[in-house]
């Protein structure tokens, strides 16, 4: 976790701007090796897939922004794939009434 | 009706003959023909006198103009006829001299194929039609956007804002007064935020450049929803790392700062009982609040405004902002009918 000397004999916590952009880089790495392998919820895998991100991310950030990062992921992943399906099943109600309508076409010239 | 008064029908006869010799002097035709006797005839059966007596509406003004000179006439009628083969031409090869020229002076007459119209009327009235259309589409734009200032103007005590007493990074006292004088933007959050405040605090920092650019004189504030770990000394440390100049950071107690948060509608979830040293997120809305120099709000900017767009919209209402004591309620401006390029 990172903290600045100084600021660990102050008493405070402080997080300069080159920290965090380390931080983020970090985070960055882990969620693409995590993406590639699929994985959306962490805490349910082992923790031998994307170790050494994880450990990279797990020095260079504080582990309040580990747990929020991870958890803001893995929400983001479930709000798309909601829209996704959402967005699927509308277009697939749309083309069922579209079929019927035709079909209904179709019969009342078959039926003249 | 039966006239059976002498002096009367003497009196409609010679208004009778009158009308009828001032519509024959008019129209070249003559009416002289119409006797003394058919004039009493038509007024003692009191017909009605019109002013012309045959009563054809431009009855003088087409035929006038519809004229033609018997010679020029005679011309036309040999060259229709030539046209459309009734008449053979000359035997001799050519036209003579006085006939070319007679034929060059038909042509030169022919008649009008507009008729009654001419190009210059039709132009001008061509114009006025357009004048017309503008205006009624400048009326129509004018009271559009007259309907949506009244609809945007606000009346009465704004919501947001108030009394606060805070502490800012160089440990001096910062209340509501400290905002009068100028134009303030307010942004809440906390110096260990993960990458929200950060990338708000930049966003921040392009909109004053951009603001100052254009000579408005504004301030950036930066209040701390997280006063336990945001000391004056950590705010002033915090805020070197952005470019902003002249930003104030502050803190205070923790009922101060939850006091300031309340008087602007700003939710946090920090709870009173953390120590300095603890590891938590905060949780609060994210937005930027532009208060006049008097103090007052005046407008909220949210997420979906970027940088661009936020500095625009902010140029924008400070341009249009009065103090309160010169504000009266805006009035309809009617555009003129002939300056079509307002």
């Amino acid at each position: 976790m990172a903290k600045l000397d100084s600021s660990e004999r102050e008493g405070t916590q402080v997080v300069t701007r080159s920290e965090r952009e380390k931080c983020w880089i970090a985070r960055d790495k882990y969620f693409a090796c995590l993406d590639k392998n699929r994985i959306t919820s962490v805490a349910n895998q082992d923790s031998s897939v994307c170790a050494n991100e994880r450990s990279d991310v797990d020095s260079l950030c504080r582990q309040s922004w580990v747990d929020y990062f991870i958890q803001r992921r893995e929400r983001t992943l479930q709000i798309d794939a909601m829209k996704r399906y959402r967005m699927q099943q509308a277009h697939e109600e749309l083309e069922a009434r579209e079929a019927a309508s035709r079909e209904e076409l179709r019969n009342k010239f078959v039926k003249r | 009706m039966l006239v059976t008064n002498k002096a009367t029908i003497m009196q409609m006869a010679g208004i009778w003959r009158q009308s009828a010799t001032l519509c024959s002097q008019l129209s070249g035709r003559s009416f002289s023909r119409m006797s003394t006797k058919d004039s009493l005839r038509n007024a003692s059966r009191s017909r009605r006198v019109l002013f012309c007596p045959h009563g054809r509406p431009f009855s003088t003004t087409l035929p006038k103009f519809n004229e033609r000179k018997p010679e020029e006439k005679k011309v036309e009628e040999d060259l229709d006829a030539l046209v459309t083969g009734k008449k053979r031409p000359m035997a001799g090869p050519e036209l003579t001299e006085e006939e070319s020229v007679v034929f060059k002076v038909a042509k030169s007459k022919r008649r009008n194929p507009l008729g009654f119209f001419n190009v210059a009327g039709m132009l001008i009235f061509a114009g006025g039609l357009a004048l017309l259309i503008n205006y009624k589409r400048r009326v129509q734009r004018a009271v559009e956007a007259h309907k949506e200032e009244k609809e945007s103007e606000s009346f009465g005590k704004a919501l947001i804002g108030g009394p606060f007493q805070l502490i800012d990074q160089n440990g001096g006292i910062f209340t509501q007064e400290n905002l009068k004088g100028k134009f303030s933007l307010i942004y809440f959050g906390f110096t260990l935020c993960p990458d929200i405040c950060p990338e708000e605090l930049d966003k921040m920092a392009i909109i004053i450049k951009n603001l100052r650019k254009q000579g408005i004189d504004i301030q950036a504030i930066f209040i701390s929803c997280d006063p336990i770990r945001d000391t004056p000394p950590v705010l002033k440390k915090y805020l070197e790392d952005f470019d902003i100049e002249g930003i104030v950071g502050l803190t205070g107690s923790y009922s101060d700062v939850e006091a300031c948060c309340k008087a602007y509608r700003v939710y946090f979830s920090t709870p009173p009982d953390v120590t300095a040293e603890d590891d938590y997120i905060v949780d609060h809305s994210i937005f930027f609040y532009l208060m006049d120099p008097e103090g007052e709000f005046v407008n909220v900017f949210g997420r979906r405004y970027d940088a661009q767009g936020a500095s625009e919209e902010i140029a924008k209402k400070i341009k249009k902002w009065v103090p309160a004591k010169d504000r009266r309620e805006s009035s309809f401006q009617k555009p003129s009918f002939w300056k079509f390029w307002e």
